[in-house]
């Protein structure tokens, strides 16, 4: 059996955000692994510790840094990584048409795993495309999974935390919620066990990806202004209270 | 006049209260709506939201097979409606379930897809929305024969125009058998209002100091229709479910006025509360960083101020009525 893990590398999510030119971003910042992909690797790791002969592979699609990121992932446990390479950013349609690419190279998924959303330029899309790709199903939000046999059981969150559980045949691909685990910090002897793990890089040119049907191009990025001027209300808490029923009233119109 | 399609998830057999602000907007693009319905039966919804401009009520039939139920036959069924119909847009309200059909839709037909907008220009084929947690405003450029947006709740106001509307049939061959089978499902841990529809949201944080007490916000929140939420520090205490969550690493929210109670503002709670219109802090430390974020504040303690606004909301209620 072989799991398929895709981690993103993502800005540290109390780093500013600095823009360079029109439509780019300073890159001297933390980057690390994208939070929900280290729940999806973390369960990644534990589905295959219990199936014998099982490999799990991390694949990112990043710049070359992002080895960094795929260094941790191995010593989270991931067997081997596999890095596509390249410079520039790209859309989750072609992304997700990479990634196909680089594990279609690779072997045959059973499992493919992702997280619910990158945490930076992230579209929560990522997962379905690859399904679509793939002709698998998918289920996105997972905070319980179940291997069984040829089939599993994926709990997933909805609104207002409803929880629905479905059952799909394998191959199939799941994008792990907040809720699904608790991933640890790797042990030093983890971290060294690492090094001597296989990273394979490819280049994104020599994937020679097919032009897809769509894309999204980013134009323009500004930094987000706040144009809020707090007013401090002052008072008794009662007149306080009162103050803010005349601001929902009249202000906000909510009530 | 373009025609684009809207997708109208009835949670609870009625639209989302932003779909009505959602379609206002859209027929300010200069484009006539269609609406797909996947249910049986209306609860008549669609006139109303036809006061807003939706054009015409599609609804959607699959040769004697059943409805679509689960998120991956909804979204093919919506995809091929798309299709068969020769329409090239998409939107809906980028709530929970409307992301994830979105995303579905625009995996089925490769159409790029852009998630929480706050404007769209059909002309240019731009949107605007945010990325890097919110930390960013950003312009994208899409291209591709079908093109899918999702709007962010919230954002844009209500405006009666009433139109005739128009109501049509569309027949589909039955939908591939699904591959994803619902075996069990459990109701929600929050009784209340679905987040990201509620207009208003009360949320607490460590000011609250334990669990109990979120029924203080709970009990303002009945009188004001709202919705209840936290910072991460009240889910990591367990003091309520990662439902509740607001930031960074939970939900990400837009209502028209987000009341923080007892939570400082730190960069990873404002990246899902930052778009409200209208923020309210109340918090005693003048120094908070949600104090200089917010539109208005008081240094007033959480557990005055609080009941004290339930009090007052409800003598508000009785002098109206
Ligand atoms: C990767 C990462 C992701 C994160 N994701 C999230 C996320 O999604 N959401 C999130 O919220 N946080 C998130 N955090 C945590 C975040 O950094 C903060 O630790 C957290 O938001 C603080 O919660 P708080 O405001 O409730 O608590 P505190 O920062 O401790 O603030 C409590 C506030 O309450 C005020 N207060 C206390 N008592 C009263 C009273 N009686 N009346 C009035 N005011 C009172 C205090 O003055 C203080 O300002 C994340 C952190 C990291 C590193
Ligand atoms: N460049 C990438 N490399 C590897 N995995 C990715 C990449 N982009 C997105 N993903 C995966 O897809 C998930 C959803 O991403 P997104 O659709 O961008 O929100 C992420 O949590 C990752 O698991």
């Amino acid at each position: 059996m072989k799991i398929y893990v895709c981690v993103k590398q993502v800005p540290d999510s109390a780093a500013s955000i600095r823009i360079r030119g029109e439509n780019r971003i300073h890159e001297d910042l933390t980057f690390v692994m994208n939070p929900c992909d280290e729940h999806a690797l973390t369960e990644a790791v534990v589905i295959s510790e219990t199936f014998k002969g099982c490999e799990t592979i991390a694949v990112c699609l990043g710049r070359p840094r992002a080895r960094e990121t795929l260094m941790s992932a191995m010593a989270m446990g991931a067997n081997r990584s596999i890095l596509i390479e390249s410079e520039t950013d790209h859309d989750s349609i072609t992304t997700a048409r990479a990634l196909k690419k680089a594990i279609d190279l690779d072997g045959t998924p059973d499992l493919i795993f992702t997280g619910k959303e990158a945490m930076d330029t992230g579209g929560m899309q990522t997962m379905f495309r690859l399904a679509a790709l793939y002709r698998m199903p998918v289920v996105t939000n997972a905070v319980d999974v179940r291997v069984d046999g040829k089939e599993v059981l994926v709990t997933s969150e909805a609104e207002q935390g409803v929880r629905c559980t479905w059952k799909m045949k394998l191959p199939c691909v799941v994008s792990a919620g907040k809720g699904l685990n608790s991933p640890g910090y790797p042990t030093l002897r983890q971290i060294m066990t690492a090094r001597k793990k296989k990273m394979e890089i490819i280049a994104f040119g020599d994937l020679d990806l097919e032009k897809p049907m769509g894309g999204a191009t980013l134009l323009k990025l500004e930094p987000w202004v706040e144009k809020r001027e707090a007013t401090w209300l002052q008072g008794a808490s009662s007149e306080i209270a009162d103050q803010l029923v005349t601001i929902l009233h009249h202000r906000a119109k909510v009530i | 006049m373009k025609r684009a399609a809207v997708f109208i998830e009835q949670g609870n057999n009625r639209p989302n209260h932003g779909d009505f602000g959602m379609i206002s907007y859209l027929r300010q693009l200069g484009c006539q709506l269609y609406a797909f319905v996947l249910n049986q039966t209306s609860t008549g919804w669609e006139k109303k939201l036809a006061d807003y401009g939706l054009n015409r009520v599609v609804t959607l039939s699959f040769g004697g097979a059943p409805r679509p139920k689960t998120p991956e036959l909804k979204a093919q069924a919506v995809a091929r409606a798309m299709e068969t119909m020769g329409i090239p847009i998409l939107f809906a309200l980028a709530t929970l379930p409307g992301k994830e059909l979105l995303a579905r839709v625009a995996a089925e037909l490769e159409a790029p897809l852009l998630m929480d907008c706050t404007a769209v220009d059909l002309k240019a084929k731009t949107a605007t929305t945010s990325l890097y947690s919110g930390k960013t405003q950003a312009v994208i450029q899409v291209e591709g024969n079908h093109l899918v947006f999702g709007i962010r709740p919230h954002c844009h106001k209500p405006i009666k125009q009433p139109l005739a509307l128009e109501t049509e049939q569309l027949r589909l061959p039955p939908l591939p058998g699904g591959r994803m089978e619902l075996v069990a499902s459990q109701a929600g841990i929050l009784p209340h209002m679905d987040l990201n529809e509620a207009e208003v949201i009360l949320s607490g944080g460590r000011g609250l100091e334990n669990g109990d007490n979120f029924d203080i916000l709970r009990q303002c929140a009945k009188e004001l229709n709202a919705g209840v939420g936290a910072s991460r520090v009240a889910v990591d205490k367990g003091w309520v479910p990662y439902a509740m969550q607001i930031g960074q690493t939970g939900l990400k929210v837009s209502p028209v006025v987000y009341i923080a109670c007892g939570i400082s503002g730190s960069v990873q709670h404002f990246a899902g509360m930052k778009t409200a219109k209208i923020i309210i802090a109340v918090n005693k430390d003048p120094d908070a960083a949600i104090v200089k974020k917010s539109d208005y504040f008081t240094t007033n303690d959480l557990f005055e101020v609080i009941p004290l606004l339930t009090q007052a909301l409800k003598t508000f209620r009785k002098n109206r009525e």
